[in-house]
């Protein structure tokens, strides 16, 4: 199985070929190795060989070797897989016998084997420099692998961008984008116990360089052991990989289909969800967080964001529909399976709701002090859930009842829903006499409801605010899964043979 | 080998090809004709399993693609019309990677490389890179690419766009000894006049639909009426044009000079009998034979348009 699916994989000996050819490697390798001489030239000056200002080298080399591996590869990952869909060679590999995890796996270790090399050749210096400043050799081999690990994701991130937006090198220009912001988020979000740190090396490096900083990082009671943060990283990151592969997989397969079926998508969000609560429970100590304040907001806010991408993802535009319908027809069948990608999104909908709901609310009981565990909470998660109901519902409406259009009247909608009561919030606020900000205004947007009903404990009364977040989010539900029920018996009217005119 | 039932295929709000049924014998030649956006490409797409049938049967070999997508893939070389390469792999590395990805053994592939390497004559640019290959070259390298597992199944979507005279007339006879070791190749193609040398029979695809489809003789005379024949008459003319005016399977004689051209609605054997006839009654024959079916006209007097 390893060796059809890496040894022998025609695609990365492919990308081994192409990509090693002496004449363009050698003169790389020689500039990386220079460069590492040139790096460890001052550590040789030091006349007492200070541990801290080896590790400074240290740290210089560890960001050039995470600019080859994530930057670099993450680019070369984007491009040629951009350029074979492009040229319509992703097409020669999908009529190939080759298994679409096979091509996945060749373009995601075959793209970088470049940059994997010139990894390799830093890898003598940074083992040296990491002995000369006190790192550990465990320490050293967890930074490593997780700068690998990191790669890996970055690079599969890539692999599906491109896959799914075949628009050349902006997919790459994107994914690099977001590393960026990622990279640049991590230490301010890893203090703050804020998820997503560990999707980047900077917690294992901030642990490993300067294990006094662990004790603020690391749940209490454990040990500062390099292999703890190497644990956390690859339990954030491994999950990611592996539906990431399973997105490019799929699309490598049939590059019409969605990336995730509605089941996996489901269960995609289930598993960020105990993701999110995971990094609850182990996340820094509580004296480090200020009430838990960011990570509730966070938290909250990447799960429904993620839950906004993957509803996306499994509502069917009116064609796949049309699809569905006419195929199920063909087959006899009285309806389509509710799970079939051609299904309208009625039935994943109000689970991908109720995940939202739960993993919140599990989230933050497990992260927040019992006091302020309470309704609000409760609110909030229902405000974020009702959300993501009508977003599911009325993006299925327009897509059916607007085939040309509906992007645009959903954006026209989201626009009325959720960003035009914040511009007429900020506008109140800033002409306001008293300069006080009225929430109830900022509350009708869901954008602002989540974080508003969350922050405002329940003590007595029900804040007004609160009150009309949840209710700004529970009547478009309802209005636009009322409106879905007619729309998709419309659609499948028109669908009926009878109905149904020639095309030209 | 490809047989083809009620095939719909949508794109978005659009029906690209729309309730075709296809039969096509193993060995045979079938040119598909149409203008562009008629839903050629779509079909042979379809066929190849890339695009996704919104209903109908596919059987390639016997074999159904929606129920055994890779054992029906299996039996299919497909050759589309731009010419993808690996700028960066040289014409070896390239033809290596795809019989790696066919699974054909490492001991063999060297032998079967240069066996299709020759057979579409690009033996001489085994290690030039494929970034330097000219148009045509990177055609014949794709049909290469293409013949590589050896499928029982060719299709090809305007495989002869960018090539050369010489090129074109080398892909002619390649097809023809593909087919006559009786391999079925499906073939798209503008060039009408190439396809008309060698189909042995057509389809012609309008709006998504196949208007017609059949033997090429067949489909000429269901669209042409009268197959044209034509006598070359050395002496005995009169005599000719009247037992010609005499036959009711015998319509619009046209004569200059000495040679006849006239409609023919009769059998081969019927055609055999009118030679026959003219001989016994003296008129002097230099030649006598069918017209070659005209494809073109075919596809002229079907009123295929452009469809935008």
């Amino acid at each position: 199985m390893l060796r059809a699916l890496v040894l022998k994989n025609p695609l990365l000996i492919k990308h081994t070929r192409a990509r090693l050819r002496s004449q363009h490697v050698i003169p790389l390798i020689a500039a990386v190795i220079l460069t590492c001489g040139l790096i460890m030239w001052p550590m040789a000056m030091l006349a007492d060989g200070g541990s801290d200002d080896v590790a400074g080298i240290f740290t210089f080399l560890l960001v050039i070797q995470a600019g080859i591996l994530l930057l670099a590869g993450t680019y070369r990952v984007a491009t040629d897989v951009s350029e074979a869909q492009q040229s319509l060679m992703l097409d020669f590999h999908r009529i190939s016998p080759q298994k679409p995890l096979t091509i996945t796996l060749g373009f995601l270790l075959g793209s970088p084997i470049r940059e994997y090399v010139l990894f390799a050749c830093t890898l003598p210096f940074s083992l040296v420099l990491a002995f000369a400043g006190g790192v550990s050799p465990i320490g050293w081999f967890a930074l490593m692998l997780v700068l690998i690990t990191t790669a890996v994701l970055y690079h599969a991130a890539a692999l599906v961008t491109a896959i799914a937006l075949p628009a050349q090198r902006g997919s790459a220009v994107g994914i690099l984008f977001l590393a960026f912001i990622l990279q640049s988020m991590a230490i301010p979000a890893v203090f703050e116990g804020i998820p997503l740190g560990h999707l980047t090396i900077i917690p294992t490096a901030a642990i490993i360089l300067d294990p006094s900083i662990a004790p603020k990082l690391l749940p209490s009671g454990l040990s500062p052991s390099p292999l703890y943060p190497l644990l956390l990283a690859l339990l954030n990151q491994l999950p990611l990989i592996i539906f990431l592969c399973i997105a490019a997989t799929r699309k490598l397969r049939d590059d019409q289909a969605p990336g995730f079926a509605k089941p996996t998508a489901l269960l995609f969000y289930a598993v960020i969800a105990a993701m999110l609560a995971f990094d609850a429970l182990i996340g820094p100590r509580p004296s480090y967080r200020s009430d838990n304040v960011p990570w509730s907001y966070f938290s909250v806010y990447l799960l429904f964001g993620a839950g906004l991408l993957l509803v996306l993802t499994t509502t069917p535009i009116r064609a796949r529909f049309a699809k569905g319908i006419r195929q199920a027809r063909k087959l006899g069948l009285p309806w389509v399976p509710p799970w079939s990608d051609t299904a309208v999104n009625w039935t994943p909908l109000p689970l991908f709701a109720l995940v939202l709901l739960v993993g919140t609310l599990a989230g933050m009981f497990i992260a927040s002090p019992i006091r302020l565990f309470g309704p609000h909470i409760f609110a909030g998660a229902a405000i974020a859930a009702f959300t993501l109901l009508s977003f599911g519902y009325a993006k299925q409406v327009f897509s059916l009842a607007y085939p040309k259009h509906g992007d645009s009247y959903f954006g026209l909608i989201l626009f009325l829903l959720w960003i035009l009561p914040l511009l007429a919030g900020f506008l109140l606020t800033v002409f306001s006499d008293s300069g006080t900000s009225p929430k109830e205004v900022f509350a009708i947007s869901p954008l602002a409801g989540i974080g508003l009903a969350i922050s405002t404990p329940m003590k007595r009364s029900f804040p007004t605010a609160t009150g009309v977040a949840v209710l700004a989010s529970f009547i478009p539900a309802l209005v636009f899964a009322w409106f879905s029920l007619i729309v998709v018996r419309r659609a499948e009217a028109d669908l009926q043979p009878s109905a149904e005119a020639p095309s030209g | 080998m490809i047989h083809v039932r009620d095939l719909r295929v949508d794109y978005d709000d659009v029906c690209a090809v729309r309730d075709v049924t296809l039969d096509i014998a193993p060995g045979d030649i079938y040119g598909l004709v149409g203008p562009n956006g008629a839903g050629k490409t779509t079909l042979l797409r379809t066929l190849v399993g890339l695009k996704e049938s919104t209903y109908g049967d596919l059987f390639l070999n016997g074999v159904d693609l929606a129920l055994e997508r890779e054992r029906a893939v299996g039996v299919v070389g497909f050759m589309p019309d731009s010419a993808p390469i690996y700028p960066e792999l040289t014409v070896w590395e390239y033809l290596d990677l795809f019989a790696a990805s066919y699974f054909v053994p490492s001991s063999q592939r060297n032998g079967v490389i240069d066996d299709c390497l020759a057979q579409v004559d690009l033996a001489e640019k085994r290690d030039a890179l494929t970034a330097g290959l000219s148009r045509g070259m990177r055609q014949r390298l794709i049909l290469a690419k293409t013949l590589l597992p050896s499928p029982l199944i060719l299709l090809l979507d305007e495989p002869a766009s960018g090539m050369d005279p010489y090129g074109r007339a080398f892909l002619k006879e390649c097809l023809r000894a593909l087919s006559a070791e009786g391999k079925t190749v499906l073939i798209s193609s503008h060039i009408l006049s190439d396809l008309s040398d060698f189909c042995t029979s057509i389809g012609v695809m309008e709006k998504g639909h196949l208007v017609v489809t059949g033997g090429v003789s067949e489909v000429a005379s269901r669209v042409l009426g009268a197959a044209r024949m034509w006598a070359e008459v050395l002496a005995g003319q009169d005599l000719c044009a009247a037992i010609l005016a005499d036959d009711p399977r015998v319509t619009d004689v046209q004569h200059e000079g000495e040679a006849f051209t006239f409609g023919f609605t009769g059998t081969k054997e019927e055609a055999s009998a009118l030679l026959t006839a003219l001989i016994s009654a003296g008129v002097s024959l230099a030649s006598f034979g069918r017209q070659k079916e005209d494809i073109e006209e075919v596809f002229l007097r079907i009123g295929a348009k452009e469809v935008s």
